[in-house]
């Protein structure tokens, strides 16, 4: 149980004395709080605090030892040095398996002993081909690293080991793609086969809570992981523009669709990686360096999964905003609507495509201080006054207006920030 | 999952995660004592490598080879080839033939085609299965320093005679390369014909300093 928990506890006959609250009201949170406090703390309700020091304290032990192994001994003997590199995983081995066998229930021992032994495979890879100056490459030994330590993902449900896989692997295409403009490398195209390999796990955590912190770090990480991979499935020469537009408002209207709730930023990865993507996008696009970029295509070149996979996430997106125009959410629908901007842009010509990205960023920034204002919530006003404010810098940087228009329009948006914060926090006071 | 196939899996999963780098050190322990041995003229750079200690990056003569047909789509894409090793009149290692096939006869190792070629004369560059040399943290830095200054020096070499290539005057680098079955082990970084390690004690001693520590 929390502070804030038994604190609240605490007070309930306090409450009840003064006639804040009746005995039934009393009865019932005290039966809520002391249900959850004697909830037993097994690995879907894990001691928050407990399992971040656990797996931290691990990391750094793990890297501790990595960095003091690397040094290179040279006086030490080939079978020395090999015993050294694979006794770390031995015990890492070792830690996991106890922790397997006694503290199965404790989700801190399962994700820091799964931490070491991830942790330890890397090490002793790195080190075997340092002791025999294997070949260097970071993509294969970041993909064998991650293929290595993935089963842990389900053998010790690890979250924390899963969202370091699905990192490595986005890490792992894009290191393919380094000649940004040239083809890519063999194999590249089996990242979504990779990612496909934790999606058990995802479909597992969003089933038994999708709004739970395993739930939100999984999501954060594969969905980051696929942004950063996608340039190396699609290619920069050809399509970004309208996969990455796809991409971001298919998690906008995914979180809308499937999540949604009074949790922001952290606990709806979706719709902040959603949002974020698709306000950089428009105010890239709305100037004239930005439009530029669409000039290299809009849909993805080449073959095979370089083009199924850029094409089954505009495809996704485009039907779960036709979808959205049930609910009628103007923010859902307008954040949904990058995609078919992006996709009609060359229709309307650069001087129209400029003006139709510049009024829809307007949009963007109108819904959300709207939405902001309507929910009270500061973050999302915010939010839609850096959007109003990046368009503005924009417009001031990229069109040849005077200095004192330039300058009477930053204190006109400053002042707006400053007055639509303090509405809302005297709004917030009003209603306490 | 059940407690039993649990530990049945993790028991496979560490079996697994052992026995990788267990293979590794037996190919290349093999090859070491049983491999034919190549000379690999080459050139080292010093990068830092935060996974992995210090090392002295190779860069090898022999990696620029005309691919077999650079026009085919994989000719663009970084692809893997199998390359079969000779010599050449100085001894060192060549590549005598570049196939998609693994080669029935003679010395090979497989490489991988960079797409962005960097060799004078518009041929590709081929990625070599070794190109590190790992040192002690120390060392590397001083390596490659010696190197540097060894390509530097001027050897006195008499004038070529009309119509001859002048002759390289760079102290000879190269790497000692042993090569079985397809596998290639890195054994030795050799200086103006000294292992790395006593050409770095050398040129020390020729400084007046002390021992490496």
């Amino acid at each position: 149980m929390s502070d804030r928990e038994q604190w609240l506890l605490d007070e309930l006959p306090r409450l009840q004395r003064e006639g804040v609250i009746n005995a039934g009201a009393a009865a019932a949170l005290h039966a809520h709080y002391a249900q959850a406090a004697a909830a037993p703390a097994g690995p879907l309700r894990p001691a928050l605090g407990l399992v971040i020091s656990a797996v931290l304290g691990v990391a750094l032990i793990g890297l501790g030892v990595i960095l003091l192994l690397a040094h290179n001994w040279d006086d030490w003997s080939r079978a020395t040095r090999t015993f050294v590199s694979l006794a770390p995983l031995v015990l890492a081995q070792g830690l996991s398996l106890w922790a397997l066998r006694r503290r199965g229930d404790s989700a801190a021992w399962l994700e820091s002993a799964a931490t070491a032994q991830a942790l330890a495979v890397a090490a002793a890879i790195a080190l075997v081909g340092q002791t025999y100056h294997l070949y260097g490459n970071l993509d294969d030994y970041l993909l064998s690293c991650a293929l290595l330590a993935l089963p842990l993902v389900y053998v010790m449900r690890s979250t924390v080991v899963a969202a370091v896989c699905a990192l490595t692997f986005g890490a792992w295409a894009w290191q393919t793609s380094s000649w940004l403009w040239l083809p890519l490398r063999e194999g590249a195209s089996l990242y979504p086969l990779w990612l496909g390999l934790l999606v058990p796990t995802l479909v597992r955590e969003l089933r038994t809570d999708r709004h739970s912190l395993r739930s939100a770090i999984l999501l954060w990480s594969m969905t980051i992981s696929f942004a950063v991979a996608m340039p190396a499935i699609a290619g920069w020469h050809g399509g970004w523009a309208g996969t990455y537009a796809a991409l971001f408002a298919a998690c906008y209207l995914a979180d809308a669709r499937w999540f949604g709730g009074e949790r922001l930023f952290f606990g709806r990865p979706l719709r902040t990686i959603g949002a974020l993507g698709i306000a950089v996008l428009a105010l890239g696009f709305a100037s004239r360096e930005g439009w530029r970029e669409l000039g290299y295509g809009l849909l993805p070149a080449g073959h095979g999964i370089a083009v199924v996979l850029p094409a089954a996430v505009i495809l996704a997106a485009l039907g779960l905003w036709l979808l959205a125009w049930r609910e009628r959410e103007p923010a859902t629908l307008v954040f949904g609507a990058l995609p078919v901007l992006v996709l009609l842009a060359p229709s309307l010509g650069h001087g129209g495509a400029l003006v139709a990205f510049n009024l829809y960023a307007a949009a963007l920034a109108f819904v959300t201080v709207r939405q902001g204002f309507h929910e009270q919530r500061l973050r999302t006003l915010n939010f839609g006054l850096a959007i109003a404010a990046g368009l503005a810098l924009m417009r001031f940087v990229d069109s040849d207006l005077p200095y004192t228009v330039r300058g009477i329009g930053f204190v006109v948006v400053g002042a707006a920030v400053l007055g639509a914060n303090l509405w809302v926090v005297r709004r917030r006071r009003s209603a306490a | 999952m059940k407690n039993s196939w649990k530990l049945a899996a993790f028991a496979l999963l560490a079996a697994v995660q052992l026995g990788v780098p267990a293979h590794l050190i037996q190919r290349q322990q093999q090859t070491l004592a049983h491999g034919a041995e190549y000379r690999f003229k080459t050139a080292p750079v010093d990068p830092a490598d935060p996974f992995r200690g210090r090392y002295v990056a190779l860069n090898f003569t022999a990696a620029c080879a005309p691919l077999p047909s650079p026009g085919e789509p994989d000719g663009r894409h970084e692809s893997k080839w199998f390359a079969l090793l000779a010599t050449d009149g100085e001894g060192y290692a060549r590549i005598a033939d570049l196939s998609r096939e693994r080669p029935t006869d003679g010395d090979y190792i497989q490489v991988r085609s960079q797409p962005s070629g960097g060799c004078a004369g518009g041929g590709g560059r081929l990625e070599f299965p070794f190109n590190r040399f790992y040192l002690p943290e120390q060392m590397a830095p001083q390596a490659e320093a010696a190197y540097m200054a060894s390509n530097r020096r001027r050897t006195a070499l008499p004038a070529p005679a009309e119509g001859t290539e002048p002759p390289d005057p760079r102290v000879p680098a190269y790497a000692r390369v042993r090569v079985l079955d397809g596998n290639a082990a890195l054994q030795e970084l050799v200086l103006d014909g000294l292992p790395l390690r006593e050409f770095l004690e050398r040129e020390r001693a020729a400084r007046g300093e002390g021992a490496n520590p």
